[in-house]
């Protein structure tokens, strides 16, 4: 089966044609916005990263900044920097540059100031958004496709709707040659041992554990606290525990056997389905699978939210009937039809396949219609809180 | 006059089961799911169970494990009945925050 997309130099295909922003930090964040607000289509991503950083998390925020430019989604990229950060922006518009796509770098203190630097910018933008748009959809084959799969704000009833609803359409499409990631390692927590049976090989499965291992021990730092393993809008939902939340979560990854288990924002280089260690946060989770080269987030929630994400479309799966109708707007495909009846598990998960494949053809979805395009990258201890 | 409200139960191993409504105290909780029908089982909710929200199928010794997805979501800190809300004032998660040293061990 194939889908519409937009071929880049690197082979990947982009299911959007956007043009990137990116502040290198928190201090070139008002002009990245400046630029973009000039130039009609022009995303930008204000974050509060960038610098002065422990090593640790500066390479994060690097190699995810560079990831996020790199998505097949993003045809060009305009980096804002401020000039002393310890983020290095010339290596984050080189390797961006390496996939073959234009990049270019605005520094703020070279370029005397706000006002100066963002038009430069907004001409540089411009100039880039017109190169844009030539580029024309043409068809691509499912293999393709890298599809996230996220949950957040989940409730009781997302383990039994709207999690197995998106596991039946990633079988689907690991079936049809994709790939599909899912993460959140805190989230595997009290599932490992099932996880590690899914697993292809024994040393894939020893590996689930070790970094399940590695969060718990995280956690067990901030034994004592007040803080719960999950929300209080989770316990408000029904959930319990983080075992019965993990049980529920998983069930959205599907039943094929886990091929690789990759780091925070790294790309896949594996088909089928493969896990991302990442923290249970959404944002920190769902900007690591963008980074990491999903063109598409599928995001089951049982509460509603109406979050997006800066280089890819989010497609909302709701739990439940009620809240799809309350957050109408931010939500885009019921899942509380299995509840009531109206739907086996099996159909729902046939139509959000559908649904998945025209959204890769161009069929915005909420979070775009609502102007949603969220970053956010972890943080040191990310773990320890709640989430 | 009491209702009825479809309790789903995921796995024959389970010994809770999740509302797909709301129920009040003293409604019919009818199982659907990994139950075995006709006729289909039924429990009376003991208390009220908001929507998304766990009954115990049977009764839970204090310390037991509660069982759902046919897997462990944590211990019972008290004596539960069957038809009451198994939440997080009668149900106490082993892992993450909650790990009980030495679990590993004894298992």
């Amino acid at each position: 089966m194939n889908f519409l997309g937009y071929a880049r130099p690197d082979g990947t295909v982009g299911v959007r044609n956007q043009l990137l922003v990116l502040p290198t930090v928190v201090c070139a964040a008002r002009v990245a916005d400046l630029i973009a607000a000039r130039v009609p289509g022009a995303i930008s991503v204000p974050h509060p990263y960038g610098c002065a950083l422990d090593p640790g998390n500066n390479e994060d925020t690097t190699r995810i900044l560079i990831g996020t430019g790199a998505n097949p989604n993003v045809g060009a990229v305009v980096v804002v920097s401020l000039g002393c950060e310890t983020v290095d922006a010339e290596r984050v518009v080189r390797e961006i540059a390496a996939h073959g796509k234009p990049a270019e770098l605005v520094r703020i203190q070279e370029r005397g100031g706000t006002k100066r630097a963002a038009e430069v910018g907004a001409g540089v933008a411009a100039r880039l958004r017109a190169d844009l748009a030539g580029a024309g959809r043409g068809a691509a084959p499912l293999s393709k496709l890298i599809v996230g799969v996220e949950c957040g704000a989940s409730d009781g009833q997302s383990g039994l709707s709207a999690n197995p609803v998106t596991g039946v359409a990633a079988d689907l499409l690991v079936k049809a040659g994709a790939t599909v990631v899912f993460s959140e390692t805190t989230e595997c927590l009290g599932a490992e041992h099932l996880l590690a049976l899914q697993a292809e090989t024994p040393e894939i499965g020893r590996q689930i554990v070790a970094v399940v291992r590695r969060v718990e021990s995280e956690l067990e730092r901030g034994a004592g606290s007040d803080l719960n393993d999950i929300t209080p809008g989770n316990v408000a939902g029904g959930l319990s525990t983080i075992e019965e939340k993990s049980l529920g979560c998983i069930r959205k990854a599907g039943t094929a056997p886990i091929r690789e288990v990759i780091a925070y924002g790294e790309r896949p280089s594996r088909t089928g389905l493969i896990l991302m260690d990442t923290p249970g946060q959404d944002l920190e989770s769902v900007t690591a699978l963008v980074a990491g080269g999903a063109q598409i987030v599928v995001f089951t929630t049982g509460r509603g939210t109406p979050t997006g994400a800066a280089a890819a479309p989010v497609l909302k799966v709701c739990s439940n009937t009620p809240t799809f109708q309350r957050l109408r707007d931010d939500l885009d495909l019921d899942a509380g039809t299995v509840l009531s009846g109206q739907e086996t598990l099996a159909e729902a998960g046939e139509r959000l396949f559908r649904e998945i494949v025209a959204v890769a053809s161009g069929k915005p979805v909420a979070a775009e219609l609502g102007g949603h395009y969220e970053f956010a990258v972890r943080r040191g201890g990310s773990a320890c809180i709640v989430y | 006059m009491a209702g009825e409200v479809r309790l789903l139960v995921v796995d024959p191993r389970d010994n809770v089961g999740t509302t797909l409504s709301p129920a009040a105290a003293g409604d019919s909780l009818v199982l659907v799911g990994a139950v075995e029908s006709p006729p289909a089982p039924r429990l009376v909710a003991l208390t009220d169970l908001p929507a998304g929200h766990k009954a115990a199928l049977a009764a839970l010794p204090s310390g037991g494990e509660v069982r759902k997805y046919g897997a462990v979501i944590g211990l019972a800190t008290e004596p539960i009945a069957p038809g009451e809300l198994v939440h997080v004032h009668n149900l106490k998660s082993a892992r993450g925050k909650g790990h009980v040293p030495g679990r590993e061990e004894e298992a």
